[in-house]
């Protein structure tokens, strides 16, 4: 016969002869007294009820009655109601008709407990308002096959944590507490002991044992790890990190902290009951903060980390929504941007497999509490920015001999991102100084790769074309502005696995550069006439600019003119020329037959007579131009980017059109040159006839 | 017969004893405890079933622990004929056989329904009290069954949840019987002699009659567990005298359960309320 049973069995007997025989029950008392002998006073019925109720008896008053004078908080017909008393409950719960003994032994709800702080709704109390067993138990209200009723005879259904609340409402509120009424996700395991609701979920009695010497179930003292573990046992992988607290501030060399001491890890953050915000948490917190309020309790500098305060400087950690759902991060569509989005408080290293040797240990790519690592790949990073995931296959990649190289001579390591991007401290966007070209030159210096950077670049610091879209530093050329250090580019069939040699279709170029020169002509928009001239040399490696420009490693700074034949001429337009006009160039049907004007008579520069630009009649001497006097030489009749100076004129497609006065790359009429003021009504025919060694001299 | 006099009747038969006094009183965190065995050499034993352990006092009160791993709730101790020591277990459902040396030599498991609450070796068999069984199963000493005495009741043969049980002057086996408030009589061949006291709250009624420990002599000691006392009866026909201070009242404990004689002729009583087991010496 179980619990229930029993109850059934004293009560139903003397509840039925009451209903049923009212008065008579008198009787039924009496008679076996007057007619019947001690043994028949057993089978007395007064015992149905009598069995508690023993001040129903009728020696209960006799002056050799053996009722002891107990201390009862509950008067029954004006006298002590000793029914009601423990020592009565006892008196079957001892193991001899039913073993609850560590209800008795325990000191949870024991009797005469202060609850002072709790608002009681709906319960009995003693008369000194003083909980005792008759508080949530009555043998009478519940039947025990009422749903619910399978508790030991409780004053109300202990279903989804009523009963508990009708005392502990405040325990229950949402956020600040454990949540209840919710069920446990797949792996997650109900304590040893403890139970959830019919409904299957998590209700009081899941951790809490209603009796017992133990505020929670499976815990000795205040180590609450073998409660906490059968739920969240993943977040133990936090013991002996930097944010196990309790071992922590243990360790340190002076007290700082709450005193966590013998306390499980959990206690670092979090208090089950009352805590603040969503995160039940044990520190104060900023609310301003946010979501990362939790974080800045501690990592600021009036925190417990202060040398790890978040700076507010690097990667933004607030007022950003997510666009899009990132699963290896666990973040979803519409999260807000966080702390938590990239670190896992409870994870030192992404693995899992991380065992902390020692204390304050400094965090790397692969720890630091990331959700993935800075590896290689740039796990971490690349799972939102993956647009920049091309650069692992690229001369950028971490991987190659030349950070390999770094990292062993600087014994340190960087992961892919990290190498370059400080997260947390960097501040470029508000750095009143380039770093990020300050970046690039501190591999591309020159002695690193000379074959990249070096000689004559591309000039910077310079305004960039108000019609361009390109990136800058305070709106001036940098090395960003052409480049893209995330993306390598077009690939041309290029081994992966050794050092690449870029081109136009690659080498980082912002913008494709291949086959049409986009990047140069979003700038240099005044030379896009030279495509599809026969100065458009372009083919499957090089656009119609780089032929003959460098943006780097250029062999003369003006015109950045990079394909030379350094025997070709005696002046830098005829070097630049006849390395493709001469024979045996590219050009070689185009070769002059005359071409030197001579150099001894100095012509003055437009500047300087104050009448136009110097690219109206440009003027040379043997290095370069001339901005003051100068010598006539090839670009000062031509301008290679142009087939004709009449806009009108433009070149043929699918020809090989041969040039005459109004187009051969002319960059003025004759009469718009200052061929005049020497050769005055001679000069058409000396225009004309430059190239000719005979006709240029009839005149 | 009136009821006046039926009542008077019983104030002049309940009479008293002279005053014992307790002479021992010996603690050690135990947790409700419930029986008491004194073993041939004097040690006394104590079930502490909620703490999964046996507390062994030596004859100066200084106990030892015993437990082994079969061993979880154990709730009935008998002294064993050979010095051993017989227990109870409600929660594994067995009962466990010690040496002299209280070393576990025997395991023997019962049904599952069963619910033994006490132990008795009575010859070569064990009379084992199933106490949600409402009966007495005697089996040997390798479980067989041999007999099972009593049913649910309260007229005749019959238990309202039997606690422990032990054996008196001519082999007679008595049994406390708790809800119905006497003690059951029986004969070591199974016979029903009849009972002792019944259900009342004076001398010479029981109310929750816990522990039974008889002597030789004919003395039958038994506890209530609710009143806090004692009473001795001699015999089936013979009121109970309760058992007193020397102010003459009766000698109060908190919650008595378990009871037993050692052979010096003190009585052992263990006040479960207060993890205690106290040395009575009685007149």
């Amino acid at each position: 016969m179980g619990g229930r049973e029993r109850h059934r069995f004293c009560h139903r007997g003397a509840i039925t002869m009451m209903r049923r025989f009212g008065g008579y029950i008198l009787l039924l008392f009496i008679i076996p007294t007057f007619l019947l002998g001690q043994g028949n006073k057993n089978d007395s019925e007064d015992k149905e009820c009598g069995i508690c109720h023993v001040q129903w008896h009728s020696d209960s008053k006799n002056i050799q009655s053996l009722l002891p004078k107990l201390e009862t908080s509950k008067v029954i017909d004006g006298r002590a109601g000793i029914v009601s008393h423990e020592q009565m409950c006892l008196s079957c719960h001892d193991g001899y008709v039913n073993d609850s003994r560590e209800v008795f032994g325990s000191s949870n709800h024991k009797r005469d407990m202060d609850q002072t702080h709790l608002k009681i709704q709906g319960l009995p109390l003693g008369t000194d308002d003083q909980i005792y067993c008759g508080t949530c138990h009555t043998p009478h209200a519940l039947k025990p096959n009422k749903p619910g009723g399978l508790a030991p005879f409780l004053r109300d259904e202990a279903v989804n944590s009523d009963l508990c609340l009708s005392c502990h409402s405040s325990n229950a509120k949402d956020h600040v507490n454990h949540p209840i009424k919710v069920k446990l996700s797949p792996g997650q395991q109900v304590p040893k002991g403890g139970k959830l609701s019919p409904d299957g979920t998590i209700e009081c009695l899941t951790c809490h044992p209603i009796h017992g010497d133990r505020p929670v179930l499976a815990v000795e003292g205040e180590n609450r790890k073998a409660l906490c573990t059968s739920c969240h046992e993943a977040y133990f992988q936090i013991e002996l990190t930097d944010h196990d607290l309790p071992a922590m501030l243990g360790k340190a060399s002076a007290p700082m902290g709450p005193n966590l001491d013998g306390q499980d890890v959990c206690a670092s953050c979090h208090t089950t009951h009352n805590g603040q915000g969503n995160m039940m948490w044990t520190h104060e917190l900023d609310k301003s903060a946010g979501g990362n309020a939790y974080c800045l309790s501690c990592h600021s500098p009036e925190g417990l980390a202060p040398l790890k305060a978040h700076s507010h400087a690097g990667h933004i950690v607030k007022d950003f929504v997510i666009p899009k759902d990132i699963p290896a991060l666990g973040i979803k569509k519409g999260d807000e941007l966080l702390c938590t989005s990239c670190h896992n408080p409870h994870q030192w290293e992404y693995t899992q497999k991380h065992s902390v040797g020692s204390q304050n240990e400094e965090g790397t790519e692969y720890t630091s509490f990331l959700k993935l690592p800075d590896d290689a790949q740039g796990q971490l990073c690349t799972a939102c920015h993956t647009k920049q995931n091309g650069i692992f296959d690229s001369d950028h990649s971490v991987s190659r001999e030349g950070f390999q190289q770094h990292f062993k001579e600087s014994k340190t390591f960087k992961g892919q991102c990290s190498v370059c991007h400080d997260t947390h401290g960097s501040g470029w966007l508000e750095s009143d100084v380039d770093k990020s070209r300050m970046l690039c030159e501190s591999c591309h210096t020159g002695v690193h790769y000379p074959s990249t950077v070096g000689g004559f670049d591309h000039p910077m610091n310079i305004a960039i074309s108000e019609t361009s879209t390109l990136p800058g530093f305070n709106g001036e050329i940098t090395c960003i502005t052409c480049h893209d250090p995330h993306v390598w580019g077009r690939p041309h069939n290029e081994p992966k696995t050794v050092d690449l040699d870029g081109n136009d279709a690659n080498s980082f170029l912002r913008i494709s550069n291949w086959p049409e020169p986009k990047l140069c002509l979003d700038c240099h928009r005044d030379e896009a006439e030279v495509i599809n001239t026969d100065h458009d040399l372009s083919n499957e490696t090089h656009n119609a600019c780089s032929f003959c420009h460098s943006a780097h490693n250029a062999s003369i700074e003006d015109g950045l003119v990079s394909a030379w034949d350094e025997s070709a001429g005696s002046t830098m337009n005829e070097r630049i020329c006849f390395s493709c006009h001469q024979t045996d160039g590219s050009a070689d049907e185009k070769i002059p037959g005359s071409w030197n004007h001579p150099k001894e008579y100095g012509t003055i520069t437009h500047p300087v007579r104050g009448t136009g630009t110097w690219k109206d009649f440009p003027l040379f001497d043997i290095g370069g131009p001339a901005e003051v006097v100068g010598f006539i030489d090839c670009f000062t009749c031509h301008d290679p980017h142009r087939w004709s100076f009449n806009p009108e004129v433009t070149v043929k497609q699918d020809t090989n059109e041969d040039g005459d006065y109004m187009t051969s790359f002319l960059r003025n009429p004759s009469y718009a040159t200052l061929c005049t003021d020497c050769h005055g009504e001679n000069t058409l025919w000396k225009f004309n006839y430059y190239h000719d060694p005979v006709k240029r001299k009839r005149y | 017969m009136n009821s006046l006099f039926r009542i008077t009747l019983i104030l002049v038969c309940a009479g008293t004893l002279s005053s014992a006094e307790i002479v021992h009183k010996y603690q050690s965190d135990m947790t409700l405890p419930t029986d008491i065995a004194v073993l041939e050499d004097g040690r006394i034993c104590v079930a502490d079933g909620v703490n999964s352990r046996i507390l062994v006092f030596d004859t100066r009160g200084v106990s030892t622990e015993l437990r082994f791993p079969e061993m979880k709730r154990p709730l009935g101790l008998a002294a064993d004929a050979n010095g051993g020591l017989l227990v109870s277990d409600t929660q594994v459902k067995a009962i466990f056989i010690l040496d002299k040396y209280l070393n576990l030599k025997v395991n023997i498991p019962l049904e599952k329904s069963v619910d033994p609450t006490d132990v008795l070796a009575v010859d070569k068999h064990l009379w084992v009290v199933d106490n949600e069984g409402h009966q007495i199963l005697v089996i040997d000493r390798k479980g067989q069954l041999k007999q099972k005495m009593g049913k649910k009741g309260s007229v005749g043969p019959t238990f309202s949840y039997p606690s422990t049980i032990s054996s008196g002057k001519n082999d007679q086996i008595f049994v406390c019987d708790v809800l119905n408030g006497r003690l059951q009589l029986f004969d070591s061949d199974y016979s029903y002699q009849g009972q002792i006291a019944g259900w009342g709250i004076t001398p010479g009624y029981l109310f929750r009659p816990k522990g039974v420990a008889s002597q030789a002599d004919g003395r039958i000691a038994v506890s209530d567990s609710f009143t806090g006392t004692l009473q001795i009866f001699k015999s089936q026909s013979s009121e109970g005298k309760m058992i007193v201070d020397a102010s003459n009242n009766p000698l109060h404990f908190q919650n008595p359960v378990g009871l037993a004689w050692d052979k010096s002729g003190l009585l052992w009583v263990v006040e479960s309320a207060t993890g205690s087991v106290i040395g009575v010496q009685l007149p």
